[in-house]
């Protein structure tokens, strides 16, 4: 290998790969190390190039490091385009919560509705949207997770994540079975048994949406 | 003189390197460096990127689904990254390549009734 061969080179690249991966700091370490290496192996390219025509090793590894570019400047834009990212918990979390937060807005200016007018139809349109948003809030939250998630990426770190905050918002999640199936007050915010219907079709629904365009058939 | 050139060739470049790499992938799957020196081949050298400059255009390319990529191992040596055009990559690349047919054929129209230009002897 280039580097192997020549220790004097192999600072000088690893200090111009240090200022590459450096704008990428907030990425994941794969993310990185990934980069790290597409660009070492593409400047080392270069460099077997330029010696292959006769350059001394150190001057070819210079014009190699100076047809790659401006390592900051690249590492800057590289950043902009997270692609392959895992998506964090967190991040997870945030998404799956638009369509709660959706959710709950609805239902409650729904059951607003209903308490001012006590008329049987806001009470009959409470309960409908209240299970269409049942059903939907987890479908809609997988999409959104599945459609940030890298295709190599475990669902089952995200599944946790998602599972640990429903438990912490489970007094919330809760509020949209009353209207749905007529639980009550009281019993709604505990009753864990309808909650875990979410799980499998949060799964069903970031399973779907996180596959990648397929490649293109090769040209015959 | 041939800084200028250089300049002006970069600022030519830079909206239509997307459309570029879409083309040489249009073959089959290329890794970067392969990427660079099909540019240069099929350019007759007269287009040189800075090479750096090509992987934030695949990586908005691929954010867009419209490249994908993936690490290829080799009977020797590390893996290398390779990347390859997508369905959709393929219908965008129809697409644009018909827009700049267009647009050149345009400014050719253009400059072909420009009274003042001399032809390079």
């Amino acid at each position: 290998m280039y580097w192997e061969k020549r220790p004097m080179s192999s600072n000088r690249l690893e200090q111009y790969l240090d200022t590459l991966e450096k704008p990428l700091s907030a990425l994941s370490i794969e993310t990185r190390r990934e980069w790290r290496e597409e660009a070492r192996q593409h400047v080392l390219a270069i460099a077997d190039a330029h010696e292959a025509l006769g350059m001394p090793p150190e001057q070819a590894l210079e014009a190699a490091l100076q047809r790659f570019g401006d390592a900051a400047q690249i590492g800057r834009q590289v950043a902009r385009y997270p692609v392959n990212e895992p998506l964090s918990g967190r991040a997870a979390v945030a998404l799956f919560s638009i369509p709660l937060l959706a959710a709950m807005g609805l239902l409650t200016v729904l059951a607003y509705v209903y308490v001012l007018t006590d008329s049987s139809l806001a009470l009959n349109g409470l309960q409908v949207a209240g299970t269409a948003a049942y059903l939907l809030v987890p479908l809609l939250g997988g999409w959104l997770v599945g459609r940030r998630c890298h295709r190599r990426q475990s669902v089952t770190s995200v599944l946790l994540s998602l599972a640990l905050a429903g438990i912490l918002f489970t007094p919330i999640s809760g509020i949209l079975l009353i209207p749905a199936f007529g639980s009550s007050f009281a019993t709604a915010p505990t009753d864990l048994r309808l909650g875990l219907l979410w799980l499998p079709l949060t799964w069903l629904s970031l399973h779907m949406t996180r596959q990648r365009p397929a490649p293109a058939a090769p040209a015959s | 003189m041939a800084k200028e050139r250089q300049d002006e060739q970069g600022e030519l470049l830079k909206g239509n390197t997307p459309t570029l790499l879409m083309a040489v992938l249009q073959e089959g799957p290329l890794h970067g460096y392969a990427i660079a020196r099909e540019i240069e081949r099929r350019s007759g050298d007269a287009l040189q990127l800075g090479e750096g400059s090509l992987y934030p255009a695949l990586r908005a390319l691929e954010r867009d689904g419209l490249v994908i990529s993936r690490w290829e191992p080799r009977p020797s040596g590390p893996a290398r990254k390779v990347y390859e055009l997508t369905e959709a990559g393929h219908r965008a690349l129809a697409a644009r390549t018909q827009s700049w047919r267009r647009f050149v054929e345009a400014v050719e129209n253009v400059l072909g009734e420009t009274p003042h230009v001399q032809q390079p002897t």
